[in-house]
């Protein structure tokens, strides 16, 4: 029963949805948080290899991992969003929560079809049910403009992102003469109209993953949504992006894309860089990271060049580490806005004397998104720099290098605000115990990944 | 030229196709009320489907996926402007304008 | 393969212990409950020490005493693979060098923070203390177990640099500043060397690697301990070029003797006393200043195959020997004795590692056997002048007297360990000393006439201080007034004193190597070793036990000499000198200059560029949503053009 873990994420969405027109304050994040739980460990239990529905629903090593990913960043967004979801007096309480919740649940389940998906048409409707909802997340502030102008902005980059997409699949689709994945791979003549349809895949999977010059959108949609949502972006819908580029880059084209490693380095460069020199400029925290998580992309494609498994094995593994150092970071903001509603880098003046539990989680992911030894983002970015290392493009190493640098300056601002700079007056940022527990498990995750690699190597064993 | 007119083949049917979306391009690019973009991006999209389609007839004759697809499109894309509308309303309560080129809160 | 037992598989817990207690009694206790921190970081210690003690009986247990004794690695973690056989690994090694090594910092450590709770009672900066002894243990660990040269060399560092913390921990004191800065300075050069020597002596093994002899020892890393002295790749090491291993060795001593104070880079150790006492006896007696002893012994074999290298360790360590004795002869503050003593036995340990070679290997034994028994004895010396530091509240061995009756229990230890430093039979240091004399007596007969009469020297001044200090009068009110410590300062006394008598009798040989030595002592060499020792101690008997009017005039007729070698013969004033005069106005000056004005301009002016850079591409994202959609099919037509740029 191959598609158990879809199940129990719809399951538990409906009855989140249904319960709660009935039953008042349920505690709908424990209800959301068991049922992923259940199915992380469903898709543990699971074999890999196994087909479903005449081999329209597969579930391959990648989709393995891209599903972990993608409930792993489920739970623990979840987890840190427990002040907008149940606390009724954060500054960052969302309006009908349930509601909120049911979409993110189902939004996942749209990720997990996706990866599983062998046809064009699944992976169409399951990209699309990964992407059209949070338009409307994105808006769900409904007393402020900024969040539904961050949301029309995100519809109409998704709008267009996704009929380029359509486009091409519809070039794919005439010139191999079939909608299967695999059986395209195969009748692949690289035609004028394929090449076409690359490029235009290039640009809707940038859209998703920002990817620079598809990244506008990024900037604005952090800032005016909620910041529940802008977490889930920078981790969820990242992988999500990056998942879909893994299907056609590594089985749809592969050859084609094995020629076209100085193109990945160019974008690569393009993406780190513009993301890490903006960064430096930002004075909103959300804003900020919104251009880090760019800049975060840029490494992430690096992995693709060569299109070789060590370089999917490095991507998965800086995905799983992303997640957890950015989410810590997340959980943070999220703390801080929650109690005081600030959203401004000097706004965490002090925050180490105020609350030094939190400053010390938010120095240790801001180091480990850095790359600084010994803690998981160095060993995520080693690895990526080694598999542009082994295609023998050692200038995207040293600029990649230099941009972790660039990245560390901003990165130490923050710190600097929190430790050195002192708060006018120290308000005290009350931590709700759920977020207490996933922020420390998820930091002593970000330290522990980086001195124990055992991760990257059972991810190595699938491939 | 009469045949043509009569029977047009792929190729006409694929220009068409791109005619529409280019109109639909430049709709996006030049419109100035978010419901004209909207439009546009349906062109957009029917454009696209109409490719599949015509494909489907054409080039691959064997079986009806491109008219699946063209299904699931339409689907799709009512959804995506379902929650479009959705969106301009609660814009349009608070600022009482679609004017996209005056929504520029969100600072630099 | 041998199944490990339970200490064994878990030997990891002996670094990840101590670890999480520095963490922990850092961040979490010391800042709230001082006396719960000082509790916690000891009985952490005491729970590495039953850990190596464990380790010690399982591998006992597989490879009994009197059979062979292999080199085992139960645990070890690939850190970073840069290239095939060149992996940066972090591990523990297990041996019987390593677990001796980890039992006697374990025990010691143990001891000395206990010793700590009582005599750090009070300071402000307890919790700091014990945090700082914690990440100390840790990183000495780290060291000894170290299964290959780079983890050595990692914690090696670490070593300083908690040392460093520690002899400045007093830091509103200006001597103890400086002098912690200078011990930093001095080893860090030294490490120079150390760095220079692992780089040279693993690019010429790493070299083997691509020769065919050495495809079946491929399983190996350039860096580890087992392949630098496997004797295949000695053999090729020398033979392809031995001029150049001999010069990565003494590169590699240069760093040990920089650790290990060795002349003439000792100078950091007797001022290092600044530090409180208990740190003396940890790191300036016990442990620190045997990492560079211990990083000859590792690399031992290779160290046999070139004479020269050999000849360095024992001409530097017996010079060091006689030159520290000499001085310790004439210091009047009683820690800056036992720093010389330390010195001189250091001297003793590295003499002995040189008079040795892959054939004899008694130098290599009598050195690690007197490192175990020098770490017990000399603990107890500094943790017992701690104890009258703290009693009479004065360092000048002329202000104390009579302490025999006031401070029992410290009297007796204190006794028992200069006994066993005076090389007399049966305590401990007669067995070590001795069988370094004999080795010495087989090999370099010269070293072996400086061995004894250094012998005679320790005796001496020890018993001076012990004269001095115990019997005759009190000689200031301090001393009148002295009350015995508390009884967690005692216990340790008593417990490192026990083993300064028993740790001699400890089956070495047989815990050590494999197959018996053959001894070819001649029967007078005891007599005439602790001969030498009464010797010492009658001179000191007749110098200082009543009156000093003998000493005083032995001090007069000496005059000018006796001035020099009190001041330690001026070496510290050369240093100066040259550091000062020379090195700052000619080298250090200029290149500040071009740091500043040049370097540091590059540097502000990239990051002046950086930043501007940012602030004109935050222009673009204008926050139209038709400048974005512009954007998007720019990009579309730019990556349309890169990839007919690529040329696919």
């Amino acid at each position: 029963m191959i598609m158990l873990p879809e199940i129990i994420v719809i399951v538990t969405a409906l009855t989140v949805l249904v319960l709660d027109l009935f039953v008042k304050d349920i505690n709908k994040v424990q209800i959301a948080l068991a049922g992923l739980l259940s199915a992380l460990v469903s898709i543990i239990v699971l074999p890999i290899g196994g087909e479903l529905l005449g081999g329209q629903f597969i579930l391959s090593p990648t989709a393995f991992w891209f599903k972990i990913i993608f409930l792993l960043s489920a739970l623990i967004t979840i987890s840190i969003s427990y002040d907008s979801l149940m606390v009724k007096t954060s500054k960052i309480f969302l309006q009908s929560s349930s509601e909120f919740l049911v979409i993110m649940l189902l939004i996942i389940c749209g990720m997990m079809y996706l990866v599983s998906s062998t046809s064009l048409i699944s992976l169409y409707v399951s990209l699309e049910l990964a992407t059209i909802p949070l338009f409307a997340l994105a808006a769900w502030h409904k007393k402020e403009s900024k969040s539904a102008e961050a949301a029309l902005k995100y519809l109409f980059s998704g709008a267009l992102a996704s009929s380029l997409l359509l486009l091409a699949f519809s070039f794919l689709y005439g010139t191999t003469g079939t909608m299967n994945l695999s059986e395209m791979a195969v009748a692949m003549t690289f035609s004028p109209l394929q090449i076409w349809a690359f490029i235009l895949i290039t640009m809707g999977v940038g859209f998703k993953m920002t990817m620079v010059p598809f990244h506008f959108w990024a900037a604005d949609v952090y800032e005016g949504a909620p910041t529940a949502l802008a977490s889930f972006l920078s981790v969820a819908s990242k992988a999500a992006g990056v998942a879909v580029l893994v299907i056609f880059y590594f089985h749809v084209f592969p050859d084609l894309v094995k020629s076209l490693n100085g193109f990945l380095a160019i974008i690569a460069t393009m993406t780190m860089t513009l993301g890490n020199l903006v960064a430096l400029t930002q004075k909103n925290i959300k804003r900020f990271m919104a251009f880090s998580s760019i800049s975060q992309a840029g490494y992430i494609l690096m992995g693709f060049m060569g299109v070789e498994s060590m370089g999917l094995v490095s991507v998965l593994f800086y995905l799983i580490v992303y997640i957890f150092s950015n989410l810590v970071i997340f959980g943070v903001i999220m703390a801080v806005s929650s109690s005081t509603g600030k959203e401004e880098i000097s706004d965490y003046k002090g925050l180490s004397i105020s609350n030094p539990m939190l400053a010390f989680a938010m120095m240790l992911a801001l180091f480990s998104l850095s790359g600084i030894p010994p803690l998981s983002g160095f060993l995520g970015k080693f690895f990526l720099f080694s598999v542009a290392a082994k295609q023998g493009f050692h200038w995207l190493v040293v600029v990649a290098a230099l941009n972790s640098t660039v990245s560390l300056y901003y990165y130490l601002g923050i710190i600097k605000e929190m430790y050195i700079n002192k708060a006018d007056l120290s308000e005290s940022i009350l931590v709700s115990a759920p977020v207490k527990w996933t922020l420390s498990l998820c930091t002593v995750v970000v330290v522990a990944l980086g001195v124990l690699p055992q991760v990257y190597d059972l991810i190595l064993e699938g491939f | 030229m009469l045949s043509i007119i009569q029977e047009p083949g792929l190729t006409y049917w694929l220009l068409l196709s791109t005619v529409l979306f280019s109109i639909g391009l430049y709709g996006f690019f030049t419109r100035t009320n978010a419901i004209g973009i909207l439009i546009s991006v349906e062109l957009m999209l029917n454009a696209a489907a109409i490719s599949f389609v015509s494909f489907n007839n054409f080039a691959v004759t064997g079986d009806l996926d491109g008219q699946i697809m063209t299904m699931f499109i339409i689907a799709v894309a009512a959804a995506e402007v379902v929650i479009g509308m959705a969106i301009f309303i609660q814009i349009f309560s608070k600022q009482r304008h679609l004017n996209v080129t005056k929504m520029n809160e969100l600072s630099r | 393969m041998n199944t490990y037992g339970f200490f064994l598989t878990n030997i990891w817990l002996i670094l990840l212990i101590p670890l999480l207690s520095f963490i922990i009694v850092g961040l979490f206790i010391g800042p709230k409950n001082k006396k719960l921190a000082g509790i916690f970081a000891t009985t952490s210690i005491f729970v590495c020490a039953a850990l190596a003690y464990g380790a010690t009986f399982e591998y006992l247990s597989l490879f009994p005493l009197g059979a062979e004794h292999p080199v085992i690695v139960p645990w070890s973690v690939q850190w970073m693979p840069y290239l095939e056989n060149l992996t940066a690994t972090l591990g523990i090694m297990v041996d019987p060098l390593s677990l001796l090594l980890m039992m006697i910092i374990t025990t010691v450590s143990s001891m000395v923070h206990l010793y700590s709770i009582g005599y750090m009672h009070g300071d402000p900066g307890y919790s700091r203390f014990f945090t700082v002894l914690n990440l100390f243990t840790l990183s000495m660990l780290g060291l000894v177990v170290a299964p290959n040269i780079l983890q050595m060399f990692v914690f090696w560092e670490l070593v300083g640099a908690s040392s460093f913390f520690l002899i400045g921990f007093y830091y509103t004191k200006a001597s103890a500043v400086a002098a912690s800065k200078k011990a930093f300075i001095v080893t860090r050069f030294a490490d120079l060397g150390f760095l220079l020597g692992i780089l040279i002596l693993s690019y010429e093994a790493y070299h083997l690697f691509s020769l065919e002899a050495f495809a079946h020892l491929s399983s190996y890393n350039a860096f580890d301990f087992n392949f630098l002295n496997h004797p295949e790749v000695i053999n090729a090491l020398s033979t392809a070029d031995g001029a150049l291993l001999t010069f990565a060795l003494v590169l590699l001593f240069i760093g040990a003797a920089g650790k290990s104070a060795m002349f003439p880079l000792h100078i950091w150790l007797p001022d290092a006393m600044e530090g409180p006492t208990p740190v003396s006896a940890l790191i300036h007696a016990a442990t620190m200043v045997v990492a560079g002893v211990y990083l000859v012994g590792r690399l031992f074999p290779l160290f046999g195959s070139s004479e020269v290298a050999l000849n360095v360790v024992t001409y530097v360590g017996a010079f060091t020997c006689v030159f520290a004795a000499v001085i310790a002869c004439t210091q009047n503050d009683i820690k800056r004795v036992l720093a010389f003593s330390t010195l001189s036995q250091l001297g003793y340990m590295m003499l002995s590692l040189g008079v040795a070679s892959p054939l004899h290997k008694l130098g290599y034994l009598a050195s690690n056997f007197h490192l175990m028994t020098h770490a017990f004895f000399k603990a107890l010396l500094f943790l017992g002048a701690g104890s009258i530091i703290h009693a009479v509240h004065s360092n000048d061995i002329w202000q104390m007297g009579g302490l025999r009756k006031k401070l029992p229990v410290t009297h007796i230890t204190f006794l028992m360990a200069t006994i066993a430093i005076a090389g007399i039979p049966p305590f401990s240091g007669f067995y070590s000393k001795d069988e370094i004399l004999a080795a010495a007596l087989v090999n370099n007969p010269i070293v072996f006439i400086i061995g004894l009469f250094v012998a005679a020297l320790t005796a001496f001044y020890m018993f001076r201080i012990y004269f001095l200090s115990f019997c005759g009068e009190a000689k200031s009110d301090g001393a009148k007034q002295a009350k015995e410590s508390s009884i967690s300062m005692l216990i340790p006394l008593i417990f490192l004193s026990v083993l300064s008598v028993v740790s001699g009798w400890f089956p070495f040989e047989k815990f050590f190597l494999s197959e018996a030595l053959v001894h070819n002592t001649p029967s007078w060499l005891p007599i005439v070793a602790s001969g030498s020792g009464l010797l010492g101690v009658l001179l000191a008997y007749l110098f200082y036990f009543k009156k000093t009017t003998y000493a005083n005039s032995v001090k007069n007729g000496f005059g000018p000499l006796h001035t020099v070698i009190q001041n330690k013969f001026y070496i510290d004033a050369v240093y100066l000198f040259v550091v000062h005069k020379i090195i700052f106005r000619f080298i250090a000056a200029p290149i500040a200059w071009i740091d500043r004005h040049i370097v540091d301009a590059t540097m502000d002016k990239t990051a002046y560029v950086t930043k501007e850079s940012g602030l004109v591409l935050k222009k673009i994202q204008t926050g139209n949503i038709h400048t974005y959609t512009m954007m998007f099919l720019l990009g579309g037509l730019v990556l349309f053009l890169l990839l007919l740029g690529v040329g696919f």
